[in-house]
């Protein structure tokens, strides 16, 4: 649904974005991650048709961003990481205002508005002054906003940025939701743990460079996770269960970490049956086996080098 | 007692602390603004234009010596009259115009709750603005007194002038900036806050003076230089124009002799109580502010408050941006300021026809001239300030990207925007409609204007309204927008008159450039057109009235199609404009 092929944007002798390449399916959520000022909203705004890139390609739904624009924007909801509001307008005015302004028939906007008013719950607020809404409130509204027109893909710079936990819930169940209806979605967010939950795919940017992508699961055999398991024994066999595990000529290192022992594998696919096989002959009372856990926060720490322009 | 306790006055007098971290800070950040080195190349090419003009007309170098040098000592007077008096005027225009956002800045920086966690009180936060400001101002001051000082070579300008139109000067100077600060505490918008200022110095300098001079001439009998005295007290203008002609005609007002010192005790006593008003209201928006409470409620009229609140939900119709441009008004009437301000000038403007009519010079096409003329400088200025905000505010508001995702095409955007300008202008236009259609009822003026003003408004919104869409494509902040349509407008029928009569006067043509360059003209043209039309002439026939155009005299259709041809030229610019500013429109978003 979105292919991007070399993409670079420079800004006079900066370099926003260095031959990025990038592709993200029909139905999928993309999670764009990456420090401040490293590439993600550049990207969007090419995306959205905001900014026309120095050199490479970018299509979305098949159609060139330099090209057909008018075409993208039809397909295309994009939802900047400030939503401007216009200070003079009601809620369902608003909406309307945007319903019409994708060309949407009069006699049908109302419903529309109506349907996107109770998919983001704000059917209580359509009389309400859009400026008088809080900030949960506004990102939601600008959710309904880029729902309007039904678009087949959603760009949504940071849309949970400075929102209270329940409102980061609430966004982040509403994207689950669309994500049913079909949407392809790209994302950008500073919370991570949110990313990690709902996206299907992560793109790491760095210094305008992509230097991550695919999916979960890559990304934690990437970073190794994929052949580590943390082990609990009994207090008692703790020792013993380390001495056996040393044997095995597949375990690279065992670690005692008090509370459980971590065992680094060379293979990941035989990890876990291997540990069970060897202590249940040793005869060590096992309380648990279960694959070693990483964060996304760790692996963006990891596969980044906290470097901006 | 010890020698800590006497020192303590000292502390306190110790100009860093009165002035604090925020005067260097502001002056850091002035020295890196562009725009004021280009405020001050301004400022000077004006000065040297106008020197350079009035040595031209004043000077001949063919002669006697007797002569020239008498000639010398009459252009000497005239170069300083006047540079003072150009000083006078630019030097408190700008101390509004940069003044104008001195407090808003850091009220909407949200900056303002985070200076009162700091030593820092509201006192040094103002004192720091205010003087910051002066001080570039007083520079700006300073550079002409090195030309003063030549000009007084020639002889006929005495020292005791300079002194006293310096002191009058600095003092309407720090009484305009000092109002220009109050302003700023409340509004977001720089151009909101000049043209307030600008509206609030009229009604000060202008009205009021006015109004008691006439309520103390003809209802308590006080001698007319009485009452110039004082108005002279408290008024800049009228002191200085006083001055200026006790300069070129000594002994002869009788007015400057014993006020201007006392004119300046009372400017600075006033700017002392508008001082302290901005101290505390400065306090108490960032008490509020480091709250947490960022908009004040404001005192609204419950009535209009509660006519708001239930406003129902209106539908779309049509181009949707066009339908929401439209459905602006130029003001809401929704608080008692707005409404007891509407009230004033209505009022104003009923009280001087009521003077016109008791005083029988409502029938005289000079009255009608003044009218139209004032009317069509404020629809002018009005225009030029909304139009220069339509896109920037969107910038400001970061609404822009989200608009331009949006299938509505460029040029749908910058119609709308147009036609926008247009409809909210239009309250300040009907002035000059409704005057002009009241009159034409009274018979003062002939019908026939009514199309021919209507050509010349059409021709001179066209090119302001397009220019300020344009600038405001250009540029990211609103009041810079604001401030460069002021400036082409003011360059275009200002600006390039002057120039014409310069170049004329230089190479030898006299005034037929200029009277070419001015014959294109708006306010020349409504001058001239009421000038044939109102009054007597009210009741001549079509055939009969004729008009004063490019050396020629023309008959009405002559010079209706000569004006419209003027407004299409004006309408061509306009398009030119708007089609850069739709070239803008992509290219400077964020």
């Amino acid at each position: 649904m979105i292919e991007i092929t070399n993409l670079t944007k420079c800004y006079g002798q900066l370099q926003a974005l260095v031959d990025l390449n990038l592709n993200i399916g029909q139905g999928d959520i993309f999670g764009f991650i990456g420090p401040n000022g490293a590439g993600k909203t550049t990207t969007m705004r090419i995306l959205a048709t905001l900014l026309k890139p120095t050199s490479g390609k970018a299509f979305v739904d098949g159609k060139n961003v330099l090209k057909q624009g008018k075409d993208i924007r039809r397909v295309v909801g994009y939802m900047p990481d400030f939503m401007g509001v216009y200070d003079d307008l009601k809620v369902f005015e608003y909406l309307e205002f945007f319903a019409a302004a994708f060309d949407i028939p009069s006699k049908q906007r109302k419903s529309i508005v109506e349907g996107v008013l109770e998919l983001t719950d704000l059917q209580g607020k359509k009389s309400a002054a859009v400026d008088s809404l809080s900030r949960g409130m506004q990102q939601r509204l600008g959710l309904a906003r880029v729902l309007i027109h039904d678009p087949k893909v959603l760009i949504l710079d940071e849309p949970a940025s400075g929102l209270d936990p329940r409102a980061r819930i609430e966004i982040r169940e509403l994207l689950r939701e669309l994500k049913k209806m079909g949407k392809t979605i790209m994302i950008s967010s500073h919370i991570l743990s949110e990313l990690e939950e709902i996206c299907d795919f992560i793109g790491i940017i760095e210094q305008g460079r992509l230097v991550f992508s695919g999916t979960m699961d890559e990304i934690w055999r990437k970073m190794g996770t994929h052949s580590k398991v943390h082990v609990t024994v009994v207090p008692e066999h703790r020792e013993k269960a380390i001495e056996l595990l040393n044997t095995v000529p597949e375990i690279v290192e065992v670690s005692d970490q008090g509370s459980h022992i971590v065992v680094d594998f060379s293979d990941g696919q035989v990890a876990g049956s291997v540990v069970a096989k060897i202590l249940v002959n040793g005869n060590v009372d096992i309380v648990s086996i279960e694959p070693a856990k990483m964060k996304l926060d760790d692996a963006f720490l990891q596969l980044t080098k906290g470097m901006v322009h | 007692m010890k020698a800590e306790t006497l020192l303590v006055p000292f502390k306190y007098l110790n100009p860093s602390r009165i002035t604090g971290p925020i005067f260097e800070k502001e002056l850091r950040v002035s020295s890196r603004r562009k725009r004021n080195y280009v405020l001050r190349f301004v400022y000077l090419a004006i000065l040297l234009i106008t020197v350079l003009l009035i040595w031209k007309s004043e000077v001949r170098m063919s002669g006697n010596v007797a002569f020239r040098v008498s000639r010398l000592s009459r252009a000497g007077l005239t170069i300083t009259g006047i540079v003072v008096l150009v000083q006078f005027f630019a030097a408190q225009i700008l101390a509004v115009i940069m003044l104008s956002n001195s407090i808003s800045d850091e009220v909407y920086h949200k900056t303002l709750g985070a200076l009162m966690s700091t030593p820092i009180n509201s006192f040094q936060i103002v004192m720091g603005k205010l003087l910051s400001k002066l001080l570039q101002i007083a520079l700006l001051i300073c550079l002409t007194l090195p030309i003063l000082g030549i000009v007084r070579v020639f002889g006929g300008v005495p020292w005791d002038y300079l002194l006293k139109s310096l002191c009058v000067t600095l003092t309407a100077v720090i009484f305009a900036g000092m109002l220009s600060l109050n302003i700023s505490i409340n509004h977001k918008h720089a151009y909101v806050v000049i043209i307030q200022t600008v509206l609030m110095l009229f009604l000060l300098y202008i009205l009021l003076p006015w109004f008691g001079a006439w309520i103390s001439y003809e209802y308590l009998d006080v001698r007319e230089i009485v009452i110039a005295r004082h108005v002279a007290l408290i008024n800049p203008f009228f002191l200085m124009m006083a001055l200026l002609e006790e300069l070129f005609r000594p002994g002869n007002t009788g007015i400057s002799l014993f006020g201007w010192g006392w004119h300046c005790l009372y400017m600075l006593a006033f700017s002392g109580l508008l001082f302290l008003r901005a101290i505390i209201v400065v306090r108490k928006k960032a008490l509020l502010q480091a709250c947490g409470q960022v908009k004040s409620a404001g005192r609204k009229w419950k009535f209009f408050a509660s006519s708001s609140k239930g406003q129902k939900i209106r539908r779309v119709k049509g181009q949707p941006l066009l339908w929401k441009e439209l459905r602006k008004s130029s003001f809401k009437i929704n608080s008692i300021k707005t409404m007891l301000s509407v009230v004033f000038i209505i009022g104003c403007l009923l009280f001087s026809y009521y003077m016109g009519s008791r005083e029988k010079f409502l029938d005289d096409n000079e009255t009608h001239i003044a009218y139209c003329m004032l009317f069509l400088i404020l629809g002018v200025f009005v225009t030029t300030v909304f139009s220069a905000t339509t896109i920037t505010s969107e910038k400001v508001s970061r609404s822009l990207p989200v608009l331009l995702t949006t299938l509505i095409t460029d040029w749908q955007i910058i119609r709308a925007k147009t036609l926008g300008v247009f409809r909210r202008t239009i309250p300040v236009w009907s002035l000059l409609f409704v005057h002009i259609t009241i009159f034409i009822l009274l018979r003062y003026i002939h019908p026939s204007t009514l199309l021919q003003v209507a050509i010349i408004v059409f021709g001179a919104t066209m090119l302001v309204v397009s220019s300020g869409i344009f600038f405001s494509s250009m540029l990211k902040n609103t009041t810079s927008a604001v401030i460069a349509n002021i400036i082409f407008a003011a360059v275009v029928w200002a600006g390039i008159p002057l120039a014409a009569m310069i170049i004329g006067e230089l190479s030898g043509m006299n005034d037929e450039l200029f009277e070419f360059v001015i014959a294109f003209n708006p306010f020349f043209h409504i001058g001239d057109v009421m000038d044939n039309a109102s009054g007597s002439r009210a009741v001549k026939t079509l055939a009969e009235l004729d008009y004063n155009f490019l050396i020629a005299r023309w008959g009405y259709w002559g010079t209706t199609t000569f004006l419209a041809f003027t407004a299409a030229v004006y309408a061509a610019v306009g398009m030119l404009f708007l089609t850069l500013a739709k070239g803008n429109l992509r290219r400077k978003i964020f």
